[in-house]
């Protein structure tokens, strides 16, 4: 019977997965209502009352655990870990901070815009206010036009040692003392001021015309063991502001345990830029440096001296800067691409991953 | 309804069926067999003598191609390799990486500095994927070469007449019209025409499913080719005799060929596992997609600049793909391949290992499987009684005494009245495994002999024979004549056949030694002994002698045998030889096992009711009495017994072919013990698709070439590794290289288990998601800085995570695995809802809550509690904050804060590693203690050890701050999940306490996964 067998291709069903089909239509067969609440069977969802009694219970068994661990934990941290004064964990040498801060990109500004220096003049405000009570009193000088300096074409920024628990500065007291890799204007200004123990600052520029860099109170913090207020900043103003130029400045702290690290920012080192712009070149190519006026010399020795009162001619020419005419036409693009890119460059840093 | 409907399917199938099979035997039609030799020879331009010359036959090679089954087209290896490299996860990690180049190029172009993070975790993922996907193509490449190196093993030769000379060349370079010579022994290279034939027998029966030998001559005898004797089909055994044939049809042009084609026309259908994780993909893959996108969307909502919330989406993909999980898997099954194959079990299909552990019936072949397919002695009847002899394989025959005169001439007759011979050149060879030229019965008796007195050679050269008639099924005996030499006469002869046949030519028995006259008694005794050995299913003969008095026979008398010139009555009865073919010693032992494992045997054979059911007894197959035991013990007749009564039974082929399918399907139901005996090929995949229509998962052996389609229908084909044919080895997913039964055995167990090793390691694999995903999370909700980043999560996964899941697969078995019932398929997924709700809501809360302790415990030990953190994100990540204020008043920059939140990631990823630590330790069993498995998994101890060292390499070595953004961590933080991971590993002891306690309690139906 040959017919028998011979087994011709083609032909069969497919008996496995028929049999999961039928699985399936049995599980569906149940009519949805019946599967979310079975009256007949007394179940919600595929359980009774005891089975749901059951299955919470043996969850809430497992969090109530987790829940003791975690309050023996706390109970541990409240009594002998966390420390209400201090963090049992001291965090170190302080960082650096400056204001007002533009993401290390340039901080450039027009003079004779009042909508661009005055939200810098409120930052500066705002941190010094956050101070102290007196801190803007303190540094009054530098803020003889109310803006400091920025409308004046003298800005003024800060440098802040951050505020830390438990760092006890150790200072360098004599030249000798200085690393290698300190400048050789420092060498100086430890001879000259070093009789009681100070944190030293450098400014220097990296690129760039050189403005004339005045430190207030002085090109360094006064060290003690209880730093605050207004004795972890130091003002510095730039007179003689190169016009329609950036100037990238790089600033330094000097102290034993205050490692500089330049690959990052706040490391015992600051880096910003300013670009201030004004109205006197009528050249529509602002990137265009003008003519370069004589540097003159910083004088240290006028640094000691108490300012004197103000005199007449700043606020003549205080007057005069008010004085300066409306923008033309064109600048008013300028002025908005210049507000896209100060928003794009302020984009948030995503998180590190 | 449903039964109509099938009923109508029944018929549709039918008539398919009837067209297919008139398609087919069209393909057949061929007059080879029916024009007459010289045409044929001439057609084929051929001469019988002379055969073809060399350069002919290397033409037709050439032009026909060679002489093999053409197998089935294998997938191109690049396509193997683009599914493996793009398949699965792989989509959605290369789609995270393409994100993250996406998103460094924007932040690129947008930001001063941009952080390389991004760049870094693109490149991370990049390598991932490749290298992941490399070694799983790699692992399977190597399963593949397994299976190539074994078809190589046996190449099969020859003999062909070319230019007139005897040639021994390769089976693939026979062409059409070459002159063969095949004799018995030999395996039939072609098909043939048959031009001379002496004594010539073929086994078709992996051809026709006839399990008798098919007489072959030259006389062409019926239309069908495949009924006409004077064709032979390549593939087919040549059981007797020898012939010489011219080829007419070579490789895939065969007979064999045509059915080997049309068995690779049925579709495979993915194996349980590989669906298993198909599904499993499916899931994560949607969960991951819908969470991230969620996720994307809510940040959008709440402000987060877009580069923020594609990073978002890349984290939580990351953090839901289990990125070793693929490479675990294939390391398991590859593992287990390599395991089985060194116990003669060749796995085709990786997947096919776990198919063999969710077996619940095994159909399987009997000779050669569960028999050592090899005639051997099993009952003698002499002096009156019945004696046993030892068939298995270290039968030294020392009981039996030549010295007794009753067993010595039984011996003589059934050492002297044999045609078979010992092949040459077999001197160190045991005796039961030494060749012989002859059938099997004869073989048997000789080995018999030879065993029992060694040296039969020269005993037989002794009395040498002198005339004989061979063996016929007319008279159904064979007769010798041999020299005696003794003090009675010179010649002796003897008789062997039927015994019915032989006991009417005999006057006198010989009992104790002495000739005694055969009375009736004596022959009632005989009947009863005859009938005994008979119903053992043995295949019995009888034995007879006579010696021939000198007077009449003087020593040079002339002895014919056409017409016989010598006496052929009034023989001395000798008594009765019974063979069987033995099962093989370790099948009673594997029956056994399989059903304790609640796997039902079903023996399926083509053999003779009587002896498939003696066999199934002797093994464990059948242990109840079938319906015809019960009615000969009532003394009434079969038909009235309820066969519903008898567990077992014996349907004999005739039966199952009136069979409907109902009721085939009823024997199935009812009869847990079963014999099909008699059956076709195309029977047996017909028991075959019932035993599935009821839901079992089938595993079925055959060796034959229509054995194919079964093997191809059953969830998993066993073929037979040394007799099987070679498409019943294509059509199968593994191979069983010792054609024994007991390693089917040996695979369901490890079936076993693979699957709950598997379940181990992706449970383990999976509790560490929540912790990862969880962080980003709460970046979004809570506004705090992000605890664990995309790296760290891969440090996890491929690293510090992906030994230990892969040790697991080392474990050893719970308890007894072989004690348990089958898994059902449909409920026992290989990821159920109990895994997940176990990875996520008990072991994944405890190690998220762990985790964020220690991250919030390290930031509040550095100033920043968690009611200072909340909401603190925007100005955290912000730049411009170079003084952000924390709770006693400090200020940090962006780098500073950068290096705690780093530090307190660090943390966070040691506590995973700590609790991942307890969830290896609990995931080692499902069910029993740790106390009653023990720790004796080396590899997993290794792991632990290793893990624990990865760990502390990436958080120590400086390099890695860079690149891998992990800072070193104080000792008392690894303390701090401490306490969570013995919540862990108390909490689920206690859960398999309550679960060993209360079998199949409410705590087992909810929680045993």
């Amino acid at each position: 019977m040959p017919e028998d067998v011979m087994v011709p291709a083609g032909d069969y069903k497919l008996v496995k997965q028929i049999r999961r089909n039928q699985e399936t239509r049995r599980k569906k067969d149940l009519p949805w209502s019946k599967r979310i609440f079975d009256i007949d069977e007394h179940k919600l969802f595929g359980r009774t009352a005891l089975g749901w009694m059951r299955i919470t219970g043996f969850y809430l068994v497992l969090y109530a655990l987790i829940v003791c661990i975690v309050a023996f934990w706390l109970g541990i941290f409240m009594l002998a870990i966390i420390d209400p004064n201090k963090p049992r964990w001291l965090k170190g040498p302080p960082g650096l901070s400056m204001v007002p801060n533009q993401n290390r990109s340039v901080l450039a500004y027009f003079t004779h815009i009042m909508s661009e220096v005055n939200p810098i003049a409120d930052r500066i405000d705002d941190f010094l206010n956050k101070l102290n009570d007196n801190a803007i009193d303190f540094f009054a000088d530098f803020n003889q036009d109310t803006t400091w300096g920025y409308a004046t074409e003298k800005p003024t920024v800060f440098i802040k040692l951050n505020k830390v628990i438990g760092y006890v500065p150790e200072t360098y007291d004599t030249p000798d003392d200085l690393p290698k890799e300190a400048p050789a204007s420092l060498q100086d200004t430890v001879g000259k001021l070093g009789n009681t123990p100070k944190i030293w600052i450098t400014c220097e520029v990296t690129n760039g015309p050189k403005p004339e860099m005045v430190f207030y109170p002085g090109p360094y913090f006064e060290a003690s063991e209880n730093m605050r207020g207004v004795t972890r900043v130091v003002a510095i103003q730039m007179n003689k502001m190169p016009e329609n130029a950036k100037t990238f400045f790089s600033c330094k702290v000097w102290a034993r345990n205050i490692p500089i690290d330049d690959d990052y920012q706040g490391m015992g080192i600051i880096k910003f830029a300013l670009s201030m712009r004004t109205d006197d070149d009528g050249n529509p190519d602002f990137e265009r440096p003008s003519t370069r006026k004589a540097p003159r010399e910083i004088d240290l020795e006028s640094e000691e001296l108490v300012p004197e009162p103000p005199s007449p001619n700043r606020p003549e020419s205080m007057l005069g800067g008010l004085e300066l005419p409306p923008p033309p036409e064109d600048e008013k693009d300028a002025l908005d691409a210049m507000g896209n890119d100060a928003k794009k460059e302020e984009m948030t840093e995503p998180p590190s991953l | 309804m449903p039964p109509k409907k099938k009923n109508k399917e029944h018929k549709i199938n039918g008539k398919e069926k009837k067209k297919d099979i008139q398609s087919f035997k069209k393909d057949v039609e061929t007059d080879n067999h029916k024009i007459p030799v010289d045409e044929l020879l001439e057609r084929l331009k051929t001469d019988p003598n002379m055969g073809l010359s060399f350069v002919e036959a290397k033409l037709r090679l050439e032009i026909n191609g060679p002489n093999i089954l053409t197998p089935q087209p294998p997938t191109p290896k690049w396509i193997v390799f683009l599914k493996t490299m793009f398949g699965g996860f792989a989509i959605l990690l290369w789609a995270g990486s393409f994100l993250c180049f996406v998103g460094y190029l924007i932040q690129l172009q947008t930001q001063h500095e941009p952080p390389d993070d991004n760049l870094y975790l693109g490149i991370a993922l990049t390598v991932l994927v490749i290298v992941t996907g490399l070694f799983t193509y790699f692992q399977v490449h190597k399963s593949s070469s397994i299976m190539d190196s074994f078809k190589n093993l046996v190449p099969q030769y020859a003999t062909v007449i070319r230019e007139g000379e005897i040639n021994t060349v390769t089976s693939d370079e026979i062409v059409k019209g070459d002159i063969v010579e095949v004799k018995f022994g030999d395996r039939v290279p072609a098909d043939i025409r048959i031009l001379e034939a002496h004594g010539l027998k073929v086994d078709n029966s992996s051809l026709t499913g006839e399990s008798e030998p098919q007489v072959r001559s030259t006389e062409f005898t019926h239309e069908n080719p495949l009924e006409t004797k004077n064709l032979a089909f390549f593939s087919t055994n040549v059981l007797e005799g020898t012939c010489r044939g011219v080829v007419i049809a070579t490789g895939d042009s065969t007979v064999m060929g045509r059915i080997a084609n049309l068995a690779a026309g049925l579709d495979d259908v993915q194996s349980p596992i590989s669906r298993e994780i198909q599904l499993f993909i499916r899931f994560i893959t949607i969960f991951a997609i819908i969470l991230g996108l969620s996720f994307f969307a809510i940040s959008l909502t709440l402000g987060y600049e877009f580069i923020d919330a594609v990073v978002f989406l890349i984290g939580i993909i990351v953090a839901n793909v289990p990125e070793g999980l693929l490479v675990t898997v294939t390391v398991c099954l590859t593992l287990t391949a390599k395991r089985m194959a060194s116990k003669n079990c060749l796995v085709k299909n990786l997947e096919a290992v776990e198919t063999l552990g969710s077996t619940s019936t095994i159909c399987s072949d009997k000779t050669g499987t569960l028999t050592q397919n090899r005639m051997t002695v099993a009952h003698l009847w002499y002096d009156q009684i019945i004696v046993e002899s030892d068939t298995t394989e270290s039968f030294r025959g020392s009981h039996f005494k030549i010295e007794d005169k009753s067993f010595n001439a039984l011996f003589m007759c059934a050492a002297l009245c044999n045609s078979a011979e010992f092949k040459g050149g077999q001197d160190d060879i045991p005796v039961f495994k030494k060749d012989v030229n002859g059938n099997a019965s004869e073989a048997a008796l000789l080995k018999f002999t030879e065993t029992i007195f060694a040296g039969i050679g020269a005993f037989r050269q002794k009395h040498i024979k002198l005339t004989e008639i061979p063996f016929n099924s007319t008279e159904k005996y064979q007769v010798s004549v041999h020299e005696f030499n003794s003090s009675d006469g010179y010649f002796i002869v003897e008789m062997k056949g039927a015994p019915e046949r032989i006991l009417d030519r005999c006057s006198t028995i010989i009992i104790q030694g002495l000739s005694v006259e055969l009375t009736p008694t004596l022959k009632l005794e005989f009947e009863e002994a005859y009938l005994e050995m008979g119903g053992m299913g043995e295949r019995v003969l009888g034995f007879a002698d006579l010696l021939l008095p000198m007077s009449k026979y003087p020593i040079s008398y002339e002895f014919s045998a056409d017409p016989p010139n010598f006496p052929l009555e009034n023989l001395r009865f000798l008594g009765l030889i019974s063979l069987i073919d033995p099962p093989r010693a370790a099948v009673p032992d594997a029956v056994a096992k399989c059903r304790s494992a609640g796997v039902r045997v079903i023996m399926v054979t083509g053999d003779h009711p009587i002896t498939a059911k003696a066999i199934a007894r002797s093994v464990g197959i059948i242990t109840t009495p079938t319906a015809e035991d019960i009615a000969k013990q009532r003394g009434v007749t079969v038909l009235d017994i309820d066969s519903r009564q008898a567990t077992a039974i014996v349907v004999h082929g005739g039966e199952l072919r009136e069979m409907k399918a109902e009721e085939l399907d009823a024997v199935i139901y009812y009869h847990n013990e079963i014999v099909f005996a008699r059956t076709s090929p195309q029977q047996k995949l017909i028991i075959v698709e019932a035993c599935q229509r009821r839901g079992e998962i089938v595993a079925v052996t055959g060796d034959g070439v229509n054995d194919s389609p079964a093997l191809k229908r059953a969830d998993i084909g066993v073929a037979m590794g040394i007799s099987g044919s070679d498409v019943s080895k294509q059509a199968a997913d593994m191979i069983l290289l010792d054609d024994n039964f007991a390693s089917i055995v040996v695979g369901i167990e490890e079936g076993r288990i693979i699957f709950d090793n598997l379940k181990k390691s992706i449970a383990y694999t999976l509790t560490s998601n929540l912790p990862e995903i969880v962080p980003f999370l709460f970046f979004v909700i809570f506004d705090i800085p992000l605890a664990l980043g995309t790296i760290a999560i891969l440090c996890i996964d491929i690293g510090t995570d992906m030994l230990p899941a892969i040790s697991l697969a080392y474990e050893k078995a719970e308890s007894d695995i072989m004690a348990r019932m089958p898994r059902d398929p449909f409920e026992d997924r290989l990821v159920n809802k109990k895994l997940i709700l176990m990875a996520y809501l008990q072991i994944g809360v405890i190690q998220t809550v762990a985790c964020f302790f220690t991250f919030f415990a390290i930031m509040a030990e550095h100033g920043f509690p968690p009611s200072r953190l909340k909401g603190i994100r925007e100005d955290w990540d912000s730049k411009n904050v170079e003084d952000l204020e924390d709770g006693y008043g400090q200020e940090w920059t962006y780098r500073e804060r950068k290096v705690l939140e780093y530090t307190a990631g660090t943390g966070f990823f040691v506590s995973i590693v700590v609790t991942q630590v307890f969830d290896l330790l609990i995931c080692k069993t499902r069910r029993n203690s740790i106390l009653q498995q023990g720790m004796g998994n080396h590899v997993l101890n290794f792991a632990l050890v290793l893990e624990f060292i990865i760990a502390c390499l990436l958080c120590y070595v400086p390099v890695f701050e860079k690149t891998l953004r992990m800072y070193s961590i104080k000792f008392i933080w690894w303390i701090y999940a401490f306490p969570f991971g013995l919540l862990i590993f108390f909490f689920d002891e206690s859960r398999r306490f309550l679960i060993r306690r209360n079998p199949g309690g409410w705590v087992e139906q909810e929680t045993y996964y």
